[in-house]
């Protein structure tokens, strides 16, 4: 099977998921997305002439709410499960730093 | 430019947690599952900010997409807890459309609906450089104005920005708070040599962009750009290409900095939402939202402008909302009716002569207030010759002045004369009346 897949293009979306991989982790994955990537080729054999083309697997819209509040969690509800929190805040290492 | 305005709904985009993040109490205390970005959470489109933002389309002369959907937009940071925004990509409910200006016509590209993100705050906690996050924002609805390449000044980047607040804020659906970030202006700067236009006829544009973010006043975006213009003019000087990139504006050292070097549009790997259905707008609802559209700001000044003689520079400055556009309408007929003059008195209450609040104080005390302080007391030539004699003798130096003249103090004059005499004249008859005497 051809690789459709490369390790350049597994580094680039490692790094867009924020996801640290070893050169071993890349080349394993480059095979296996490709094989994965590789299976549409069989589904593009199927005949869907006459099938019009979807996002959805339904034909439900307007799925809409009025503009109306409703209760929300409170301060300590929200901030539970976070191990970082100060003053009501969730807290993080400063990610924005002017030059 | 690309321009965001929180609207003003009672909830939230995609949740029914209240929309007030500037009133908030306290941090993090109108947030649920959905705009927390908690696993499993399901976000249900809000009906009100999405008829407000086709209204907004429906005023700047927009196209609408009458089916439309919902996309994420991918990109890791604090203040986006799901790992994606909840924006629309490629069918915004609005498209092509235009906004005039006195530089020339503007073309809108789009204008979409999207959720607004977390604040955070930059702080030095115990020594160590920490972002606080606040997520009573988060999922707030936002919607976006994207405008053509078609802005070729910072002062036009200005009158623009400032025309679609006036737009925003007549239908109503915006505070447009820039201090708070209620409404943000973001400006994609690009400089081109114009002789390359000659050689090829047709402008293409430049392969860069710096895009100018986070800009809380006219102001600054007028200053933000015209820094960009002198430092990318340096670059392209020097033969070299600006890097593309984001910047902010600082507004002390009165210069851009750079925040970001830009990734790429595919790398947010936009996709439609699978949580939310798309939207199909009928004629019955399309019907709606098109009848709850107020008369166009701009048709509002010009019928002014032909019935009343009113000029469009001060009437902008009586009224925000086409509510109270409508109440202005109301006076204004009220005043004809009484041969009042609507020019006089929209001049009156833009120069605060006219104490009284035109949307708390009802149309008949109003009317009567103007009247009051227009009317002029009955008092004959003769009676009134009496009066200025007895003025123009004791204050002999105004009347040297005058004779030197300094036709100023003819105001002086005449209000003393109408002290003297405890009556309300008309100034053009007293001050032809004391000329006549004073040069005989």
């Amino acid at each position: 099977m051809k690789k459709i897949i490369t390790k350049e293009l597994i580094d680039s979306l490692s790094k867009l998921a924020k996801i640290n991989l070893t050169k071993e982790q890349e080349e394993k994955y480059a095979g296996e997305f490709s094989s994965i990537i590789g299976y549409m080729d069989e589904i593009k054999t199927l005949d869907v002439e006459n099938i019009p083309e979807t996002a959805r697997v339904t034909d439900e819209g307007n799925v809409l709410r009025e503009d109306k509040i409703e209760p929300s969690f409170d301060q300590k509800q929200t901030l539970k499960n976070s191990k970082n929190t100060h003053n009501g805040y969730f807290l993080v290492p400063q990610i924005l730093k002017e030059d | 430019m690309e321009i965001h305005a929180e609207l003003k709904t009672l909830s939230k985009m995609f949740c029914g947690c209240k929309n007030d993040p500037f009133h908030a109490e306290k941090p993090n205390i109108y947030t649920c599952p959905v705009c927390l970005g908690l696993p499993g959470a399901l976000p249900v489109a809000n009906k009100k900010a999405i008829e407000w933002t086709v209204k907004l389309g429906l005023a700047l002369g927009c196209k609408i997409n009458l089916f439309s959907k919902f996309d994420r937009k991918h990109y890791f940071y604090p203040d986006l807890p799901k790992g994606y925004q909840i924006s629309q990509y490629d069918l915004p409910f609005c498209y092509d459309g235009k906004v005039k200006t006195s530089f020339g016509p503007v073309g809108i590209t789009r204008v979409h609906l999207e959720e607004d993100t977390g604040k955070l705050i930059h702080q030095k906690i115990n020594g160590r450089d920490v972002s606080l996050i606040d997520f009573n924002r988060s999922s707030v609805p936002l919607v976006e104005i994207v405008s053509e390449p078609e802005i070729y000044s910072s002062a036009q980047a200005k009158e623009y920005s400032k025309k679609l607040r006036q737009i925003i804020r007549y239908l109503d659906i915006s505070d447009c708070d820039m201090e708070k970030g209620g409404m943000r202006l973001e400006a994609n700067i690009s400089l081109q040599d114009q002789r390359s236009k000659i050689k090829d006829q047709k402008l293409e544009l430049p392969n860069y962009k710096v895009e100018l973010k986070n800009i809380n006043s006219f102001r600054y975006l007028e200053r933000g750009i015209e820094y960009e213009i002198e430092r990318q003019t340096e670059i392209l000087n020097e033969g070299k290409t600006p890097v593309q990139e984001t910047r902010g504006f600082n507004a002390e050292k009165n210069m851009t900095f750079t925040q970001r070097i830009k990734e790429g549009a595919a790398d947010y790997r936009y996709f439609p939402d699978p949580d939310l259905p798309p939207i199909r707008f009928n004629e019955k609802w399309m019907g709606e939202i098109k009848s709850s559209e107020p008369e166009l700001i701009d048709l509002v000044f010009t019928r002014w402008e032909k019935d009343y003689k009113v000029d469009r520079k001060i009437t902008e400055l009586l009224f925000e909302t086409a509510a109270e556009s409508k109440k202005l309408d109301e006076i204004f007929i009220n005043l004809t009716k009484q041969k009042l003059s609507v020019d006089k008195f929209v001049n009156a209450v833009a120069n605060k002569k006219l104490m009284i609040d035109l949307f708390v104080n009802n149309i008949e005390e109003i009317v009567n207030t103007f009247k009051k302080s227009v009317a002029v007391d009955e008092i004959t030539d003769e009676q009134l010759r009496v009066f200025i004699d007895k003025v123009l003798l004791v204050n002999q130096k105004a009347v040297a002045d005058f004779k030197s003249g300094k036709t100023n103090v003819m105001n002086f004059l005449a209000g003393m004369v109408m002290r003297e005499a405890k009556k309300k004249v008309e100034f053009g008859r007293l001050s032809k009346l004391i000329t006549e005497i004073l040069k005989s």
